[in-house]
């Protein structure tokens, strides 16, 4: 595994793929730095360094499922996987290697942006808001939240050997589950009540109008809010939205989602690699 | 008899087509093995088995005698080198830095050899330029580059000389040549070129429908197979006449040309050949063993 690591990192130190990952997420972070200062300047908006700073978790997921599927799927199209298995190297150990690898990769492309972002966020926004302790937090399960993309973008590219089919499965599969985290998260931001009626009461020449709340249909029963919060948390995409608009409610789940998504998603993704027949 | 590879009723079943069909087969140390058959025999679907690639549906195969189900099988394989089908390369990297990646790979220490290993195949001269920009003839032998890295004693290749030219043939020729008789590299090819690799291999084993046909070496082939002199004369029923007359074995090929067997005086059949009035335009050697033997145990409907 070791070997395979700094077989694989070699690689990825020449790998424009990887590079073009790092260049995006600067220019992102330039950005959206900028467009947020216009929003301040401009706008007179409200702007804090927290939402800059963890705007990126927004497209990590993008990133990680083009990455990971150019990146494993040239070990394919280039047919390089067979020299390491010919090398006698194990399946596992390749599976697991790329995975991390790929891993280390988002969690690198996420960093530029952060460094970048606080390079010039800090003097432009002020400091964090959030107790050092959230902002921790939430780093830890940026990085969580990453390994699970990761895993389970490592599992489709390792077991379909198409690079294309994958980069194009990848990119929908990612861009289905942000458009359902966010559809979870518009039904979960939904208010109890809201405005209805207009009551008129004349008493004279004196009008008064009295708005009366009602029942916002829309909102969710209890046990309808605890199923959409749990989607939400257990969704990579869901925890990245969480993550991005600084609206973490369970930031200790999070994380345990993560690494269970990490954990059973790499376990069957080893487990059919090993069994498959490879051309 | 020390085997390097050998194989056990080995048989391989994709859904409803079976790839191999019991094969049973044997190479030895210090061989140049052609393993020979026509296009769709199991000639990669059994190398693919042999590297690791697939899993057999049935019986065995051992590498230096460990058997594939061995938990040894993988520092076996650390003994073996492979280019299966296109040369896996990455085409994004130079010649240089493929090499150093497989270095690191089998965890050499040092990128000391990778200059020697480059010259040996003929690379050192390609600097900065990338795998993408090679031609096939360089692909093919950064891919050979690649899979001696690991300094291998057996070494397998698959249809190495397809799609090269004349030039790239005789050099992957010699290559592999060099690497049988100065480095006693073991090597197995898989070709259906048979010109090619009866000038190379030192046994033969023949595969048919995922079946080991025959299994032979050069010269148990050799004398199985006869040689004949390839005449082309104006007048064919003088030929005839005189073949008859002396009772030697021909075979007519066209209204000009026959096939001539077993051993006669040149000379002699020129001139008897020549009191008919029948002039002799062209004699040749014709010594088309590997070929003739393959379609005879084959069957003439098939192709090499």
């Amino acid at each position: 595994m070791r070997k395979l690591l700094h077989a694989n990192f070699l690689r990825l130190k020449k790998d424009k793929y990887f590079w073009t990952g790092i260049v995006v997420m600067a220019l992102y972070a330039i950005a959206d730095c900028a467009g947020q200062y216009n929003n301040m300047t401009r706008y007179e908006m409200t702007v804090s360094y927290d939402g800059v700073f963890f705007a990126s978790h927004m497209v990590i997921g993008m990133l990680i499922a083009a990455f990971c599927s150019l990146y494993i799927g040239t070990e394919y199209s280039d047919g390089t996987i067979r020299n390491k298995l010919i090398a006698g190297c194990d399946r596992k150990s390749i599976y697991l290697s790329n995975f991390i690898t790929c891993t280390a990769a988002g969690v690198m492309m996420n960093t530029v942006y952060m460094l970048v972002a606080g390079i010039l966020g800090i003097p432009l926004f002020g400091f964090f808001e959030s107790s050092m302790g959230a902002v921790l937090m939430n780093l830890l399960n940026s990085v969580l939240m990453t390994a699970a993309f990761t895993a389970v973008f490592t599992m489709l590219s390792m077991l379909n050997q198409n690079k294309a089919l994958v980069a194009v499965i990848s990119m929908i599969g990612v861009f289905a589950a942000i458009i359902l985290a966010l559809y979870i998260a518009m039904k979960l931001g939904e208010k109890e009540f809201v405005d209805g009626a207009v009551m008129s009461k004349t008493v004279g020449d004196t009008t008064t109008q009295t708005i009366q709340k009602i029942p916002n249909p829309m909102y969710l029963k209890p046990a309808q809010r605890a199923a959409h919060q749990f989607v939400l948390d257990l969704l990579p995409t869901g925890q990245s939205l969480q993550i991005a608009s600084l609206s973490v409610r369970n930031p200790w789940t999070l994380g345990a989602y993560s690494l269970i998504i990490t954990g059973v998603v790499n376990i069957v993704g080893v487990f059919c690699f090993k069994r498959k027949d490879l051309k | 008899m020390e085997y390097v590879l050998s194989t056990e009723n080995l048989t391989k079943q994709y859904k409803d087509f079976k790839a191999l069909d019991h094969l049973t087969m044997h190479v030895e140390k210090g061989a140049i093995y052609g393993f020979v058959g026509r296009n769709g025999a199991g000639k990669t679907t059994l190398i693919r088995l042999i590297c690791g690639l697939q899993s057999p549906t049935s019986g065995e195969y051992s590498i230096y005698g460990k058997k594939y189900t061995s938990g040894d099988i993988l520092q076996m394989r650390r003994r073996m080198g492979a280019v299966v089908e296109n040369p896996s390369i990455y085409l994004d990297m130079t010649a240089e830095e493929n090499i150093r990646e497989q270095y690191a790979i089998l965890g050499r220490p040092t990128y000391e050899g990778i200059t020697e290993l480059l010259e040996l195949v003929g690379l050192s001269g390609t600097g900065r330029k990338k795998a993408k920009n090679f031609s096939l003839g360089m692909r093919q032998r950064l891919g050979i580059a690649i899979a001696l890295a690991g300094d291998p004693d057996f070494l397998v290749l698959d249809e190495p000389v397809n799609g090269l030219d004349p030039q790239g043939i005789v050099e992957m020729r010699e290559l592999i040549l060099k690497l049988n008789r100065e480095y006693r590299i073991t090597v197995l090819i898989s070709s259906h070129i048979l010109d090619e690799l009866s000038r190379l291999a030192t046994h033969y084993g023949f595969i048919d429908q995922g079946r080991i046909v025959k299994e032979i070496t050069a010269g148990d082939l050799e004398s199985a197979c006869r040689k004949c002199m390839h005449l082309t004369v104006s007048d064919m029923r003088s030929l005839i006449r005189v073949m008859d007359e002396k009772k030697i074995e021909y075979a007519v090929t066209s209204d000009q040309e026959a096939d001539v067997y077993g051993d006669w005086n040149v000379t002699e059949l020129i001139q008897s050949l020549a009191e008919q009035g029948c002039i002799v335009y062209k004699v040749t050697e014709k010594d088309e063993s590997l070929e003739s033997y393959y379609i005879n145990l084959i069957g003439g409907g098939s192709h090499a």
